[in-house]
């Protein structure tokens, strides 16, 4: 197995679009409504247009040899509205980053919004 | 009790004064009296501070049916309705009841029964709830629908907090428990998981940081805190 196997294997397991459906799921939530509030204190509300467009730009799988955080699972990082801008790598997202945490079967646990890039 | 006879009727009931008493001897009958002063102020300023039961007649609050949430119906419940003395903070640190009255005492009891926490009278100190559990807060009533009473931090993670995160950071937590339960748009508070994972059904969020406290519901029905987590992507 080579590393082309195991990002292939990351694909498979948690395709983007189960990632976008899930994200849009949560955000067309009606106790959401397209509405976030992010880790950053003082960024305050933030309203989302119903089209926004997002891109992936972290997928991992995370192998835990302790019992610490969720285990052993998947993680995914968007870009909700998609990348504004790259540089000096570092990533900006036009709106604000979502990481979602998945179980290592996929199924989603939780998920943050955040302005910085983690 | 209500006068009258079993039918339902009043034949034969003395309907001048009152046929009911309540928890202070003689307060009825009292008034029930002619050309008498009200007992309570016949008596002298010491027997009245004797008498300084915070639920007699001298206090307004008495008549208030809400003041086991502060008159705050919207931000605390209070499922056992005799939780005055350990709301928030007060089963947290050791308290001084020596200025309690019996009946204070007795209240408490029956909190603590519920609470976890303890009335010493030897030492005359309110003392902490049982050691594997810590009361930070209590919950508004929109969670009682989330299936428990109360959220805890447990007590030797609550200890170990603040040197993980910082003092600001425990601040948040624990008044993120205040909030109670909030939907996935990114406020601080209580989150249900949209998985369980290892047991855990909860999620106890601050804002400002990925941290994240992991809880599950215990047997007493009690949201228990007791899992720390970094958090971010790749830890």
């Amino acid at each position: 197995m080579t590393h082309l196997d195991v990002i292939e294997y990351l694909d498979t397991v948690l395709s983007d679009q189960v990632v976008v459906d899930d994200l849009i799921k949560i955000l067309s939530d009606p106790s959401v409504n397209w509405k976030i509030f992010l880790d950053e204190d003082k960024e305050g509300v933030i309203s989302l247009p119903n089209d926004v467009p997002f891109e992936i730009t972290t997928k991992c799988v995370l192998k835990e040899y302790y019992d610490v955080g969720f285990g052993s699972s998947l993680r995914v990082t968007v870009a909700v509205g998609g990348v504004s801008s790259f540089g000096h790598g570092v990533i900006a997202a036009k709106y604000f980053f979502a990481t979602m945490y998945y179980t290592i079967d996929s199924k989603l646990i939780t998920l943050d919004y955040h302005k910085e890039m983690r | 009790m209500v006068p009258g006879n079993a039918s339902g009727g009043l034949e034969g009931v003395a309907l001048k004064g009152l046929t009911v008493d309540f928890h202070e001897p003689g307060f009825v009958a009292t008034l029930n009296g002619e050309n008498q002063q009200p007992f309570w102020f016949e008596m002298s300023p010491e027997q009245q501070q004797r008498a300084g039961s915070p639920w007699g007649p001298a206090n307004p609050q008495a008549l208030n049916r809400y003041a086991y949430v502060q008159n705050n119906l919207l931000k605390w419940t209070d499922p056992s309705g005799h939780a005055v003395p350990c709301v928030v903070e007060g089963c947290r640190t050791r308290d001084d009841i020596s200025g309690w009255s019996d009946t204070q005492k007795a209240v408490a009891r029956v909190a603590c029964w519920f609470l976890g926490c303890e009335v010493d009278d030897n030492s005359n100190q309110l003392l902490g709830p049982t050691p594997d559990q810590q009361l930070v807060g209590m919950m508004p009533a929109a969670t009682i629908s989330g299936g428990f009473r109360h959220a805890w931090i447990k007590r030797d993670l609550f200890r170990e907090l603040s040197q993980l995160v910082g003092e600001a950071d425990f601040k948040k937590f624990v008044a993120a428990l205040d909030k109670g339960i909030v939907p996935p748009d990114g406020r601080s508070g209580i989150k249900i998981l949209n998985e369980v994972v290892n047991g855990y059904t909860h999620e106890l969020k601050i804002g400002g940081s990925a941290q994240r406290l992991l809880g599950r519901i215990d047997e007493y029905g009690v949201l228990v805190f007791d899992k720390f987590v970094r958090g971010g992507v790749h830890k």
